[in-house]
């Protein structure tokens, strides 16, 4: 973890509250990591595959070890239920797959640094709903960024599509969402469209 | 038994750092928390040498923080208990997000129930000024999910303001109207900010020296709007403080206790709750209260009500479903049965922002789902200004965050909690002209109270009961 420490510089004026003759220094430092997304992996890579992109899911269905019967489905993955801790099984989401705000947010002002240059940025928390006669939802949602031209008017029930990092890092933030029917010039930049979810 | 206190635990002093500030460069963390546990020692009446002999050979410490990033100090209650010359007593750090420090405060309460420790320190401090806005917002966004939520605009605020929108969708037409719970937020706003006028150490008071022109004094309604949209639908008003500040309370055995003070503060009950981290992952169940027996006794009893909420989906993203959790334990131990909006006179809430002042108020059980705004909303205005410290709920009703709260008074995470049981101690005690610079918010004689500790979007809540003991 190289630290590197240096006076502060006199003209910084965001941080000379002091009241008393102190000595601050400017620190610098930095880490890496070899970060492994273990079970999650394959959700990940899923997502890593621009045109060719997979939103994959897993599904346990030992109905007898859940709390309320049923199905388990989620939208953000596990390798193992927390319910009756059997393994879960991988799925992928179909075309014909729904997705739908439930609520959302905008940063306007203030975000971490890891967006500050990028406001505003639009999050939404997406409920996925199968295609077939049951129309079962996922139950749990997953948090994407969305990307629209007016953030003001984007509400809850509003119906999105996935698009995918053209050259991928890796990192959630692979797929991203737009409004249903968005034409192209409307994809946040460096997104595309997979073949397996037409927008 | 499960949920009952083996021995009577109370609360004896309190102390805090001599001034809450957005950025103290003059003192390192454990200075902070020296101020805090001087005074908490003066007030007894002990000597250092005498109270630090007690802790040895009768007690325990206690210490919180929340991000060993912020301070770039790994092991920092370390330091901190050396600083205090208490070594080498029995020791731990405790942690839990934003409910660090009432985690902290239950953890010593633990000690003494169980009989390990007669009289226990607890210290939360946090210094969260030395890295700049921007990657003190990402710190604290560490603590959501990293691999899904966070590269994905990950930003508190925002998480917060999500649910506020859930909250909005779902009662908004139903129990109340848009316009009603956008003056319900502004005046809770108003309110938390003018208390802290009344407490000379609170970051946002004038009287404070590391107080800013820009960000301190009385505020009005007008002011909240003008603030600007931090993250919708919240403005920038609507949101708490990030501080550097240090608390510290003293908690003792019932006979220790009666030797140490005239006036100690009991424990009645104590809870703590959990939900997911991903917010996305809480239950979605229409009838959830109802279903998986979250209602509390004076609920049960009101056929209506009941029905109401066999309606409603729950939690989702609108409410903390730890919160009931936690508070549901703590009045079971307490033995309250009645509508605690009437059994308490006095609580201290974690406000991080305000929408979880009717979020919370809900999640205790003082006013059904849906309907914590009518509290605030009907607080009368006169330039703008909500009263001073006003009661809340009428004539049966209570006072809530006397000290400003975390939007008035300060968040300096790992000592949040434990200065909310401070400011309940100091109230009971009859001590805020004394202790605030001024009488205003002294509430009359409260005999029963209750502080609440927060973390996360409501991953972990803590609710802790006390009642007066003289
Ligand atoms: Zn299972």
């Amino acid at each position: 973890m190289p630290v590197e420490d240096k006076p502060l510089d006199p003209g910084d004026k965001a941080y000379r509250p002091a009241k008393t003759e102190v000595l601050i220094v400017h620190r610098q430092v930095r880490i890496g990591y070899k970060k492994s997304y273990g079970g999650m992996s394959p959700y990940i890579k899923g997502i890593m595959g621009g045109g060719d992109a997979r939103l994959l899911y897993t599904v346990c269905e030992n109905a007898g070890g859940h709390d309320r019967g049923g199905i388990l489905r989620f939208q953000v993955p596990r390798a193992d239920c927390p319910e009756c801790y059997g393994r879960t099984r991988w799925e992928q989401l179909p075309d014909g797959a729904r997705f739908y705000v439930n609520t959302l947010s905008t940063a306007v002002e203030l975000a971490g640094i890891s967006f500050m240059d990028q406001l505003p940025v639009t999050v939404a928390w997406i409920s996925a709903v199968l295609p077939g006669p049951e129309g079962a939802e996922l139950d749990t949602l997953t948090a994407g960024m969305v990307r629209v031209e007016d953030y003001t008017r984007l509400k809850k029930g509003d119906e999105l599509r996935p698009v995918f990092r053209h050259s991928p890092r890796a990192s959630a933030s692979d797929a991203m969402w737009v409004l249903k029917g968005t034409p192209k010039e409307g994809w946040p930049e460096g997104y595309v469209q997979s073949k397996n979810y037409r927008v | 038994m499960a949920g009952s206190l083996q021995r009577k635990v109370a609360l004896v002093s309190g102390g805090k750092v001599d001034y809450f500030a957005k950025a103290n460069p003059d003192l390192l963390f454990f200075e902070m928390a020296m101020q805090a546990a001087r005074e908490a020692v003066a007030d007894l009446g002990l000597q250092p040498k005498e109270f630090r002999r007690l802790i040895r050979e009768r007690g325990g410490i206690v210490i919180t923080h929340f991000a060993d990033h912020f301070a770039g100090q790994l092991l920092g209650e370390a330091l901190t208990r050396d600083y205090l010359g208490l070594n080498p007593a029995e020791a731990c750090r405790v942690i839990g997000g934003g409910a660090t420090g009432g985690l902290g405060v239950q953890a010593a309460m633990e000690k003494i129930a169980s009989g390990r420790a007669d009289i226990v320190i607890a210290i939360g401090y946090e210094k969260m000024s030395e890295v700049d806005t921007f990657q003190g917002n990402e710190f604290i966004a560490l603590a959501s999910d990293t691999v899904t939520d966070f590269p994905n605009g990950g930003y508190y605020p925002l998480y917060y303001a999500a649910m506020a929108q859930s909250y909005l969708d779902t009662f908004v037409g139903r129990t109340v109207s848009a316009g009603e719970i956008r003056d319900a937020f502004s005046k809770i706003a108003v309110m938390m900010r003018n208390n802290a006028q009344f407490n000379r150490r609170a970051q946002t008071s004038r009287e404070n020296p590391y107080s800013t022109a820009s960000t301190s004094g009385f505020i009005a309604v007008d002011d909240v709007v003008k603030s600007g949209i931090v993250a919708t639908p919240s403005y920038r008003l609507d949101c708490c403080l990030m501080t550097d500040g240090a608390s510290a309370v003293v908690l003792a055995c019932e006979e220790l206790a009666r030797q140490l003070t005239d006036q100690p503060v009991y424990v009645t009950g104590i809870g703590n709750g959990t939900d997911c981290m991903r917010t996305g992952e809480r239950p979605r169940t229409v009838g959830g209260l109802v279903a998986d027996g979250l209602l509390f006794p004076h609920e049960r009893e009101d056929p209506a009500l009941v029905e109401y909420y066999r309606q409603l989906e729950y939690p989702g993203l609108h409410s903390f479903r730890a919160g009931r959790w936690a508070a549901r334990k703590a009045y079971e131990m307490a033995g309250i049965r009645g509508n605690p909006l009437e059994y308490f006179d006095l609580i201290e809430i974690h406000d991080a922002f305000v929408i979880s002042v009717v979020q919370t108020l809900e999640d205790l059980g003082m006013a059904p789902y849906g309907h914590a705004c009518k509290l605030f909303s009907a607080l009368p205005l006169a330039d703008g200004r909500v009263p001073i410290n006003p009661r809340i709920g009428g004539e049966k009703g209570l006072y809530v965050n006397p000290s400003g709260g975390l939007i008035g008074q300060m968040h300096a995470v790992g000592a949040t909690g434990n200065t909310q049981a401070v400011d309940v101690l100091w109230q009971m005690q009859g001590k805020i002209k004394e202790k605030y610079g001024h009488a205003e918010t002294q509430v009359p004689g409260p005999k029963t109270a209750l502080f609440h500790s927060h973390a996360g979007t409501g991953s972990d809540i803590t609710v802790t009961t006390v009642e007066r003991g003289w």
